[in-house]
Order: structure tokens, then sequence, then C-alpha cells
């Protein structure tokens, strides 16, 4: 799942998870929102629970709802929304470098990592070999 | 003969005179009578032999004299006189005796002395010799009329009194006088005392007091002033000594005088200590002309004789008052600049950053793929990077506009509001028919203002601008309308729309930097709506909006200092 407001990052996430064969389906958000109203809808948890998204790419800066809000948002709900991404990696991808960013981020159980944008094939599968040894094939 | 009691004396004195003119009056019977005091009696066993035994019992009578014996009464008369003289002259204190017209008949050493005349100098005089000039002119009447209706009493209280000596010279005195009968009328006694050492001293007292930087208010015990120093005239703005005798209560603004005048009694009803007054609010004073100020009071009770007196110590922190709230504005601002600066630089690394990240990835990916030869790819992504570049400097520039708008300084200069609204709209003619929208300019013609114009501008552009992208390409004639109202104290510019409106969600955020809504895909730098309200606070005015699907409408109330109206608006 990405999750960012900016397009052409979007573009440019969707591409290095097209690197990785292992990685099946993958939906993209414009903001927070869209994504909480996505995750709240019945329709869309029935698509997307088996399996449920292994890999959540969360940008920090958005309109509307920014990463930290849509995070605040899924733990509140997390009875009914939440419950079934229990074990989904949630990543920070954010151009920011402010500590404050990263403090907060690290706050979050859910968040296994935090990448600078712009996100690369390398960074990527450091995370995916440290989250989930032996799912990348040549890892 | 050692006394310590002059008054004493003086009475003594007196009595010896009245039974001098008993004698002289020639009624045959003389004598003395006093309860539980000394007394002086004279007898006289024989005639010739006159002396004086003190006792301590009432005596009635004297002797009667044979008639004969009267024949003798001028030589009687005379010594006596001489023997009166002798007691004059060993009481410690000035006397004179003045007879009804005012005539001299005795006056002792310490008088003559303190007036500067030789001895005997005095008998026979006029007792004005010894009155200033200027008091002489009532002095003779208030004699007459002290004769007509004697009494003992002190002269002058209350006011200042004075004796004039040979030399001319003013000598500031206390007068006590006694009024005694005689057979051949009524005479005076009077004693005078030189005060200037008191005078001096009190001057000193007066001096110090007038010297000190706060005011000091002396107050009875009915809240009337009884003695306020020069400060204290000068805080309140009352004319030298016109604080004298008014009532506390007049220098205390009319909202707090009932309260004030409930603690007064009871401060001075309890065992009042030093203490400033209640210092967790200010307190304020009310100068003569009803002009309020802030004060500090510190009060002191006196005890004089019995009498309780309030010593009120005043400052008047009108300028201590002024700069903490100087400071404390200064404070705010110095706050609210430095938050400001830190969200700045927040926003501004990350939204200035961002876009250089996004080219950096995209960079990654021309180089992938032209070394991979997918042309395609390399081309949509060297148009994604343009658009990415361009947006960029357009962030920078409008960055730079937000932080020189901070220090602008741009003097006001009058503007045809209408005038400049069809400016802009001429400006933005581009984005206007690119979103097909129209404007509509209400403004009157003639409406001038006094305005940094640059900031005005800027912000009709940025309001414009935005009606313009956020239009609802759904709804029939897209348009945008700017009016213009006068309200009590601003003027007030109305931007309005029918576009999409802002999404309710983001109202609280409208005015913060790089924040953008809506529609993604519409080129913006989330910095105009931040730049706007920076204009507008910095015009001291205000800006407000209401927003819906049916679209916003923005007011910029400035206030009307800086705006006028032309005479021909006026009219409309």
């Amino acid at each position: 799942m990405i999750i960012d407001d900016e397009e052409v990052d979007r573009y440019l996430a969707m591409r290095t998870l097209g690197k990785f064969d292992e990685i099946g389906r993958i939906a993209e958000f414009e903001d927070g929102a869209e994504a909480f109203e996505a995750l709240s809808s019945p329709d869309f948890r029935r698509e997307w629970e088996s399996p449920p998204p292994a890999l959540i790419l969360l940008d920090i800066n958005m309109p509307r709802m920014t990463g930290f809000e849509f995070l605040d948002q899924i733990l509140q709900f997390k009875d009914e929304v939440a419950s079934p991404w229990d074990g989904c990696v949630i990543l920070m991808v954010t151009s920011s470098d402010y500590s404050g960013d990263k403090e907060r981020a690290a706050a979050y159980e859910a968040v296994k990592g935090y990448i600078q944008k712009p996100i690369s094939e390398d960074k990527l599968r450091m995370i995916l070999n440290e989250h989930y040894p032996g799912l990348l094939v040549d890892g | 003969m050692k006394c310590n009691r002059p008054t004493t004396w003086l009475s003594t004195a007196a009595r010896l005179v009245g039974m001098y003119l008993r004698l002289n009056s020639g009624s045959g019977i003389y004598g003395w009578r006093a309860i539980g005091r000394p007394l002086m009696v004279i007898y006289q066993d024989p005639p010739t032999s006159l002396s004086v035994v003190s006792i301590r019992v009432w005596v009635g009578l004297g002797a009667v004299l044979s008639i004969d014996s009267w024949k003798r009464w001028p030589r009687l008369m005379e010594q006596m006189l001489e023997q009166f003289s002798e007691a004059f002259e060993v009481i410690p204190a000035a006397l004179l005796v003045v007879d009804h017209d005012g005539r001299i008949v005795l006056a002792n050493a310490d008088l003559q002395k303190l007036f500067g005349y030789e001895a005997g100098e005095l008998v026979g005089e006029s007792l004005e010799i010894l009155v200033p000039e200027a008091m002489s002119v009532g002095h003779s009447e208030l004699r007459e009329g002290y004769h007509a209706d004697p009494h003992r009493h002190t002269m002058g209280s209350g006011r200042d009194l004075f004796g004039v000596s040979k030399s001319g010279q003013l000598i500031p005195v206390e007068i006590g006088l006694s009024s005694v009968q005689g057979g051949t009328g009524t005479y005076s006694l009077a004693s005078v005392v030189d005060i200037s050492p008191r005078i001096a001293a009190q001057r000193r007292i007066h001096n110090a007091l007038d010297a000190a930087a706060s005011g000091m208010i002396l107050v009875d015990g009915l809240g009337t002033i009884v003695l306020a120093n020069k400060a204290a005239h000068r805080i309140f703005g009352a004319e030298a000594g016109g604080l004298l005798g008014v009532g506390i209560e007049e220098l205390i603004p009319g909202r707090f005088r009932r309260r004030h005048e409930a603690y007064r009694s009871n401060y001075a009803a309890a065992e009042p200590t030093d203490r400033s007054m209640d210092t967790r609010q200010h307190m304020f004073g009310r100068r003569i002309d009803g002009v309020e100020f802030p004060v500090d009071v510190g009060l002191t009770p006196i005890n004089e004789n019995g009498e309780r007196t309030i010593m009120a110590t005043i400052m008047d922190i009108s300028e201590r008052v002024r700069s903490q709230e100087e400071i404390r504005h200064k404070n705010e601002e110095l706050t609210r600049l430095n938050g400001e600066l830190t969200q700045f630089t927040y926003s501004a690394s990350h939204d200035l950053k961002a876009p250089l990240t996004t080219l950096d990835g995209l960079l990654g990916c021309l180089a992938e793929d032209a070394a991979a030869g997918a042309m395609d790819e390399v081309l949509l992504n060297a148009d994604r990077a343009q658009v990415l570049a361009r947006r960029l400097a357009g962030l920078i520039e409008s960055t730079l506009g937000l932080v020189q708008s901070e220090s602008l300084a741009s003097d006001a200069e009058r503007i045809d509001l209408a005038e400049m609204v069809d400016e802009v709209g001429q400006a933005l003619e581009g984005a206007l028919s690119a979103y097909d929208v129209e404007l509509y300019n209400e403004i009157p013609i003639g409406c001038e203002l006094v305005v940094q114009s640059i900031r005005l501008r800027q912000i009709l552009e940025n309001l414009i601008s935005n009606a313009a992208k956020y239009s609802d390409c759904s709804k029939n004639g897209s348009f945008v309308r700017i009016s213009i109202e006068r309200d009590l104290d601003c003027h007030k510019i109305t931007v309005a729309d029918n576009g999409v409106g802002i999404p309710e969600q983001s109202h609280a955020d409208v005015f913060k930097r790089f924040r953008r809504f809506g529609d993604q895909s519409i080129d913006g730098t989330g910095v105009g709506l931040a730049l706007v309200e920076q204009h507008v606070v910095r015009m001291k005015g205000e800006i407000t909006f209401e927003s819906s699907p049916k679209g916003t409408v923005f007011v910029v109330a400035l206030p009307r200092a800086i705006g006028i109206w032309s005479e021909s608006s006026q009219s409309l």
C-alpha cells in the first residue's frame, strides 16, 4: 500500500516495488484520509483481508490527513479497522530529516522503518529482509 | 525664682495685675481666691508695705482699707507697678500688658529683647508698633473686638502670625491673651512666644517631605487630608496646597470609592500595621481633572496624641505599567515570531526539499531507463522532472515573497481600489479564462484607500487566483466577485466565489503555510493564503472566510485609519 500525495513519488515507489517479483498487488492513496476511508469500507477490507497487505509506505506531510494522523486514526479504531493488518510492516517514507519526525515515528510500535526519500531498491530490500526473512528470493 | 510652668506664672502675673487694678478702683476690699492651687494674696498692713504670700486655702477677703489710707493710693500704685514689673522680669517669657486704648503699659525684658527695643522704650507706645504693616490694618479692630468680648485664648491658631521688630524684621509668633478687668477699663496681658525655631523645624520636615519622589498624604480618622507633599500634589494634578482638607476618596475613581471607604475604616478600626495596599491588581488614583492612573500605595499608621492618622505613600506607576505592558507585547510578538520561524524552518525544509528528493529519484529512473534504452519512459520522466523543477522554482519564489512581506516597509499610499482590482484581473486574465471564471469588480468608482499598495495587491492577486483555480466546473457561470462595504471601524473587502469550497476539516489550516486542500492536481504551493494572512495582519486588519461546497467568501477587514473613502464614494 502506498500513501503519498505526490504523484511522482507514488510513481517512484511503484517502480521500486515493481522490482520485487515477490510483491503482488499494490494499492495507491493520495493521502491519509483517502487511505483511512478505504480501510473503513467493508468492501475494501473484504478484498484485502486475505492475504492482508504486507507493507504500507506512508508519507508524513500530506494534505487533509498527515501520515501521523492516519496512524492515530487506525490505532484508535484498531479493533474494527486495523486488526487484520496487525502484522503489517509500516514504513514512513518522507523527505523530512527533521529529528522530531523521526522520534515521533519511532514511538509507534507499528512503524518498522523510516525511509528518507528518494526511495531506492536497496533501502527497501534491507527492510524487507529484516521483517520478512526468506521472502525475497535473491535476498 | 525657678519655674517650670510659665503658664502658672502668667496667670499669676495676670492676677497680680488684676489685683492692682482692683486696688486702684478703690473698692476698699481686696483679696484673691483660688481653690487647691498656690494663691497670691496681697494685703496691706500697714498700707505702705506690700508682700506676697503663697497659701493653699480659699481666701475670700483680704482686708478692709481704712478711709484715710485711701489717700495714699497713688503711692501704693507706684509701688505695686514696681513689684509687678519685677515679677514680669523674672517670668521667663516675653510679656506685655496693654490698656484698652492699645497702649503698652508694661513690657518685660524678654519682650523688649525679642522685638529689639531698649528697656522702657515700649511703654506708652501703641501696640501696633509690634504688628507688621500688612496685618496692622485690621489689628486695631480685632483688638477692640477682643476687648469688647474678652476671653482667654491663643491668637493665630491655624494661621501664621508675625510680630515686627524695631529693625523691621518679621518674627513668627504665637500669642496668648488674657483679659483683666480693671476699674478704669479692661487690660490685656499678652504672652508672646517666638516660634521661629519651631517654624524652621517644621519647614525642614516639609522640605524633606517635598523632596521625596513619592506622594505622601496624611489622612485623619475621617479620611480628610491633613498633609500632602509636593509630589502628592503633582501626582494628582493639584495646585500647591490644593489637597489639604480634601477627602481622600476624592482621589479615587468613582467606581472604587465605596469599597475604599469601607477598607479605610476597617483598616483604621483594626490595629493597623505598615503595609502595602493590595498589590495583586493595579490600583488607580484619580487626578483632580478626573484622569485615572495606576498607583502603588503604602500605608503607615501614625498615632499622634491619641489621634490616629494614616500616612499613605503613593507612587504613580503609569510609566512602569506602560513599560511592563510594552515588554509583555514585545514578548508575545517574539514568541509568535519564534513559533513562526520554527514552523517556517520545518515547513521550508520539508516543502522545499520534497520536490528535490523526488527529482533525485526521477533522475535515477532516467539514468536507468536511458541505459536500458526505454526512451518513452525517459521522455515521460524528463517531463515530470521539468514540472517538478518549475514547481520548486515557484515555491522558492513565493517563499521568499513570504519572508520579504514580514519586513516589507513600504509607505502607505493612496490607491483607487476599483482600478487596482481591474489591474489584478488583467494580470490574472490567463488563469481566469483558463478556468472560465468571470471577475465581477463591484468596487464603486472613486473608492480610495490609503494603504501599502504592494500588500493589498498581493492579497487580491492570491484571493482572485485561488478563486480561479478552485472554480467548480460543474456549476454554470463560475465567478469571483470583489466588493467593499464600510463598517463601524473598518472597511470590509469581500472576495466571493462559487467554486468548490474548502473542505470543512481543513478550515483550521487554511492560513497555514504549505497547506493545500482539495484537488492536489491543481498547481499551487500552499503559500498563497499564508501570505495573504500575513499581509492583512501587517496592515493591522483581519481576514475571515466562510466556505461550503457552494463557494467561498473571504472578507478582509482593514482598519478605517488605513483606508479612507473619497468624497465621491461617500455618497454611494
